[in-house]
């Protein structure tokens, strides 16, 4: 790699290291599982420095490479069981939402996330912060959209569960 | 259309920029530069101790990763069930250093991490004469599925295998990660542009441990459940560790674990490959089945209720959804006006507990057909529900959670024209103990499982009416058992 590829890659990492560790601990449920996935994303972007001409949106174009480790790194260990827990569902008031979340900081928002199971998690991160379809998830995890529809709303009823858990409110009527 | 909650999230994180470790630029760049250095500097190890370690893997023999240097396609020996290395008149690189096993922290063996990686082959990289004499270096990125594959120098070429389902991150580059979803030993050729030379790598791999399990949940409240899990794979190997401490005996390709408590649990096992996977099961339902009945919808009438449970040692706490309650297994309940109401049947048995629901059409007798006087001004009525209408809110003072059928929760009377409501108890110290976001909902007193003591609680209760105004009364509220 040339001198000035090498200097360029280096301000891109300044440039966004932070946001894409962001990213990475969305995707992961502990540090050294997303510093795993930062570091083989970044590599990927060392290796293709080359294609960073043809790039217009740059950020998104990282983000898309670590997503991409991320869920590769899921894919290949087979670990994300899909349609595991089955937990009820329930209405969720949006003015209680509003409130819950921001009363919460970001990093307890983050490890809301980390605490979610993987398959959870990564739906949640995809359709919900990424702005992915289903379809698109669907085709990215290798399952039917119904099952990336269901993971998500399953998703959001247990992220309002650690919400709560996190703001130490019960739910006195043990509604299900 | 996406609601408040994903857009709240979406914005908190689109700027949220945690500092990354401090070492992670120089391990990338060293990592992308070598192909192949150890991630952190916590993990460099020395030389002594890394051989060490790869003799001591190599015996286990997890993997074999073999390569034969500049050998044509069809030298290579069929040897399909490489567990252990294969010598050629070549030199055999052994590459078992890269089975993911964290030598310092054993226990952290984790299935997603990244493998500790030595150099191989410096000494013959110095000694090569012309970048045209190259060689494959293979690891394994992840326990199954996927290896990282890189020739020793940066030669221009191209990847082929002699498998099919094979997925190259890069088929045109000198290093790339390879994706196989499938079992078996594959040959991974690289072959320059020029075609002058090609080198070839056999690489096994392993899917993942394809388990089963069959369950039989706990009785509520007690650890008689078990569970049993099987593996389809051809060769027994998982299972070689589960974490937690419970009743756990192999047999074969199976595993049981008896004595298994009711409510959920994650159980970790790791196989011979010392992958680990993580479930979380939930072993028993901590329900109660059952379905509510009664034997009267007329105004004025005594109704009996019954359900179907037939468990012993069971506690009902009935709500009969107009302020009447009642902790009988079979009572009887009379409601005062015609229409809808919700009944709700809390039943418990030690730690488990469940919710019963069922609603109930109250209609005046077949006979009484002139009384179809549903009017509001009956404000003193304590008899107030969802379907009959009241034009302000009743908000008790005082609750006696004692079971006696009186006051034993903290239940509202709410006019109809409300479009969102919230209610929240807190105790003297500011904390909510309860919340709830229907009107309908109620307080029995009761805080993370337990009734809270005797003594002056508040309440708060805000919401909006459907013509935009709010509304928002915050009192005492005392409790006496």
């Amino acid at each position: 790699m040339s001198q000035e590829n090498e200097k360029k890659f280096s301000e891109l990492y300044q440039k966004y290291a932070s946001y894409m560790y962001g990213v990475c601990l969305r995707y992961t449920g502990n540090k050294e599982d997303a510093e795993d996935i930062m570091q083989d994303g970044f590599v990927k972007v060392y290796n293709n420095i080359d294609k960073l001409k043809d790039i217009i949106n740059v950020k998104a174009w990282i983000k898309r490479i670590m997503i991409n480790t991320a869920l590769n790194l899921y894919r290949h260990n087979k670990i994300i069981d899909f349609k595991s827990i089955d937990e009820g569902t329930y209405d969720i008031y949006k003015s209680y939402e509003q409130d819950a979340i921001q009363k919460l900081t970001t990093n307890e928002l983050l490890s809301v996330i980390q605490e979610l199971p993987e398959g959870y998690r990564l739906v949640f991160n995809l359709y919900a912060i990424e702005g992915y379809k289903h379809r698109e998830i669907a085709e990215m995890l290798n399952i039917n959209e119904g099952t990336s529809k269901s993971q998500f709303s399953k998703a959001r009823s247990n992220l309002k569960k650690l919400i709560d858990k996190k703001l130490n409110i019960v739910d006195v009527n043990n509604e299900k | 259309m996406k609601n408040n909650m994903e857009e709240l999230f979406k914005k908190r994180f689109e700027s949220f920029e945690p500092a990354p470790p401090e070492n992670m630029l120089n391990n990338i760049l060293e990592k992308a530069k070598k192909g192949n250095t150890p991630k952190t500097s916590k993990k460099v190890l020395s030389k002594k101790i890394l051989y060490t370690t790869v003799a001591a893997i190599a015996a286990i023999a997890i993997i074999s990763l073999v390569t034969f240097s500049n050998s044509k396609k069809n030298d290579i020996p069929s040897n399909n069930k490489l567990t252990n290395t294969i010598n050629t008149d070549k030199q055999v690189n052994l590459k078992t250093e890269n089975i993911a096993v964290d030598t310092q922290n054993p226990t952290k063996n984790n299935l997603k991490s990244t493998p500790v990686k030595t150099k191989n082959n410096s000494s013959k990289l110095e000694n090569r004469e012309t970048t045209d004499d190259f060689q494959i270096i293979a690891e394994r990125t992840s326990c199954t599925g996927s290896a990282f594959l890189r020739t020793d120098v940066d030669v221009t070429g191209s990847w082929s295998s002699n498998t099919s389902g094979i997925n190259f991150e890069y088929s045109d580059s000198s290093q790339t990660t390879v994706y196989f979803n499938g079992e078996g030993t594959v040959i991974f050729t690289f072959e320059l542009s020029d075609q002058s030379k090609s080198d070839t790598f056999a690489l096994t791999f392993y899917k993942p441990a394809d388990i089963t399990y069959t369950m039989t949940p706990a009785d509520c409240g007690e650890t008689n459940g078990t569970i049993v899990f099987t593996t389809k794979n051809s060769e027994n190997r998982f299972f070689d560790n589960f974490s937690g401490s419970y009743d756990i005996s192999t047999s074969g390709n199976s595993v049981n674990i008896n004595n298994v408590p009711s409510g959920a649990l994650s159980l970790t096992f790791k196989d011979q490959f010392s992958c680990s996977y993580s479930q979380l099961f939930s072993v028993a339902s901590n329900r109660i089945e059952g379905e509510i009945s009664y034997n009267n919808t007329i105004v004025n009438k005594a109704t009996l209720f019954t359900t179907n449970i037939t468990n012993s040692d069971v506690s009902y706490q009935w709500d009969f959804g107009d302020n009447g309650v009642s902790t009988s297994k079979t009572p009887t309940h009379t409601y005062k006006r015609e229409g809808t109401y919700n009944i709700k049947l809390i039943v418990k048995k030690a730690i488990c507990t469940d919710t019963l629901r069922k609603s109930i059409t109250i209609t005046k007798a077949a006979d009484d057909n002139n009384n179809n006087d549903n009017s509001n001004d009956d404000t003193n009525n304590d008899n107030n529900t969802n379907t009959s209408s009241v034009n302000k809110f009743i908000i008790p003072n005082v609750i006696t959670p004692n079971g006696d059928g009186k006051n034993d929760i903290f239940k509202i009377s709410y006019p109809d024209n409300i479009k969102e409501f919230h209610a929240y108890i807190l105790n003297k110290s500011g904390v909510i103990i309860a919340k709830w976001d229907n009107p309908e909902g109620t307080w029995d007193g009761y805080y993370k499982g337990e009734i809270v003591p005797s003594n002056t609680y508040y309440y708060v209760i805000k919401g909006i009416y459907t013509d935009g105004t709010t509304f928002e009364f915050k009192k005492f509220i005392e409790l006496y058992k």
